[in-house]
């Protein structure tokens, strides 16, 4: 099966040093593929490498069997979306939760203007926000409502692959696993594809088929996700692993 | 019974603005020398408000509105009232964002000096040797080096690093620390935890750790308090608190935490 998107032996340089070093990686559709690796090693580069926001200096970049270089259709940059870490900074504060996706709506999809409400409500059923949002400005929602909003906006233009940078690093831990949760929800029922960048390895593990290690711009280990846990082959992999705070039922000594 | 380090009763914030709501509401507690004590609850409950009403360092058109602060005995707050800024000397505060907590501006070195300098009225020399020194103590290779890096050639674990450098610079009896890992990978954050959680027992230094993470609390607090909505909801100590939580707030927490951590023990 062709995967979704493939990275072949890509490469970023900035200057003189290189960011991203030989990175092979096959995506295949309808999974979420988590990126793990300390601050700098290079997940986010490898994250706006694939939204078309950092360009590559050599390597492949497939999608669909197709490269993609700098000058993407309009069609390629729908089907790859955006879910940025921080929903506070990534919804504009001025506009309502409503008219933020119906522009989308009918800009990107042509959505009619007596259709344009129920979409809108199917949009906000898809992240389980109820159709009260629709009027709310972001400065009205919590952290988890916002982050749902966040993703309703990358949904509302039909994409096959969120790239998600850190999209429940800012928000408390009973709310994470809903956020968790509804990823692998849409990833069930609209077979989308997910890339979800994270130092939080418990929130990976949680949500992710297979998991990529990185470290200093290369990609050390790929294995999946439960395994990953139970048989690390790098040495990154086995770090990150046993540094992971767990509950400490018995304690201080 | 001796006089604790640090004593809080009926503690109340408001917001100058809307002062009929209490921001945070009749919080009490209490913290041993040497102590450890963790806040947890999510963001908005209150953790950080109550944090900083201990070191004077509230945001703006927030204010104290009810409450007795003492720290070694001496009233700090007395009915809502701040009435002595000088006992807070002994408190120093670690933030989440080093970046935005440091000067970018100054060199390490010269800003961990400068505050040795004003605390203790120290020669100029001598706070420069001082400086050093704490640069070394908080696990920063290359002593010399680093103290002439600005912020921004630093990594994010080394600028937390720094600004636990600064605040011991202070020679606290009470360390605050306001989600000092949040922003940090598992590695670095690991790091910094035993860093604090060493330093601070050498030195018989107490420590408040607030932070929305239960398993990182956990690991460095023998007792710990949960705060819900402004209010102090549940307290005790850690182990007792974890394995036998009584609200279901807690329960709620500490049952998302293990959710995530799977069988994977």
């Amino acid at each position: 099966m062709t995967p979704l998107l493939s990275v072949q032996a890509l490469s970023v340089k900035y200057q003189q040093a290189l960011i991203l070093q030989n990175i092979n990686l096959d995506i295949q559709a309808a999974t979420i593929t988590g990126v793990v690796g300390s601050s700098g090693s290079g997940k986010t580069t490898l994250a706006r490498v694939i939204t078309g926001e950092v360009a590559y200096s050599s390597g492949r970049l497939l999608w669909q069997g197709n490269e993609l270089n700098s000058s993407r259709s309009r069609e390629q940059r729908r089907q790859i979306q955006m879910v940025y870490q921080d929903p506070y900074i990534s919804l504009n504060p001025r506009i309502t939760v409503g008219k933020m996706l119906a522009e989308l709506l009918t800009q990107v999809r042509g959505v009619k203007k007596n259709e344009l409400a129920r979409e809108v409500a199917t949009l906000l059923g898809l992240v389980h926000l109820s159709p009260d949002f629709i009027p709310a400005l972001p400065g009205q929602l919590s952290g988890g409502q916002r982050q749902r909003v966040a993703i309703a906006r990358a949904l509302a233009v039909n994409p096959l692959l969120l790239v998600a940078d850190e999209p429940t690093s800012s928000l408390d831990v009973s709310i994470r696993t809903s956020i968790l949760d509804l990823f692998k929800e849409l990833r069930d029922s609209l077979g989308l594809t997910v890339l979800f960048i994270s130092h939080d390895l418990l929130a990976v593990r949680y949500v992710c088929n297979d998991i990529v290690v990185m470290e200093q711009g290369e990609c050390v280990e790929r294995n999946n996700a439960q395994h990953l846990f139970t048989h690390p082959q790098s040495s990154t992999g086995k770090g990150l692993i046993s540094a992971i705070p767990r509950l400490n039922f018995n304690g201080i000594k | 019974m001796n006089t604790p380090l640090l004593d809080v009763r009926g503690l109340h914030l408001r917001s100058q603005q809307n002062p009929a709501v209490s921001l945070v509401a009749d919080i009490s507690f209490s913290l041993a020398a040497g102590a450890t004590l963790g806040i947890v609850g999510e963001s908005g409950s209150g953790k950080s408000l109550t944090l900083r009403a201990l070191t004077g360092a509230l945001p703006r058109g927030i204010e104290i509105s009810a409450g007795d602060i003492h720290i070694e005995g001496s009233p700090i707050v007395k009915e809502g009232r701040v009435i002595n800024k000088a006992q807070r000397r002994e408190t120093a505060m670690v933030f989440q964002n080093p970046m935005n907590a440091l000067d970018p501006l100054m060199q390490t070195g010269a800003l961990l000096a400068e505050i040795h300098r004003v605390n203790s009225g120290d020669s100029r020399a001598a706070a420069k040797e001082r400086a050093l020194e704490l640069i070394n103590m908080v696990g920063i290779p290359d002593v010399r080096r680093a103290a002439t890096f600005y912020p921004h050639q630093l990594s994010g674990g080394q600028r937390q690093r720094i600004i636990l450098a600064a605040a011991l610079a202070k020679n606290p009896t009470i360390l605050l620390c306001d989600e000092p890992t949040t922003a940090l990978d598992t590695v670095t954050q690991t790091q910094i935890v035993q860093l604090i959680k060493s330093l601070c027992r050498e030195r018989n230094i107490a420590v408040i750790f607030v932070s929305h993470d239960l398993s990182v609390v956990s690991q460095l607090c023998e007792r710990i308090c949960v705060m819900k909505d402004g209010e102090l909801i549940e307290r005790g100590e850690t182990s007792s608190v974890l394995n036998n939580p009584q609200r279901h707030y807690t329960r709620r927490l500490i049952d998302a935490q293990r959710l995530l951590e799977g069988d994977y023990r």
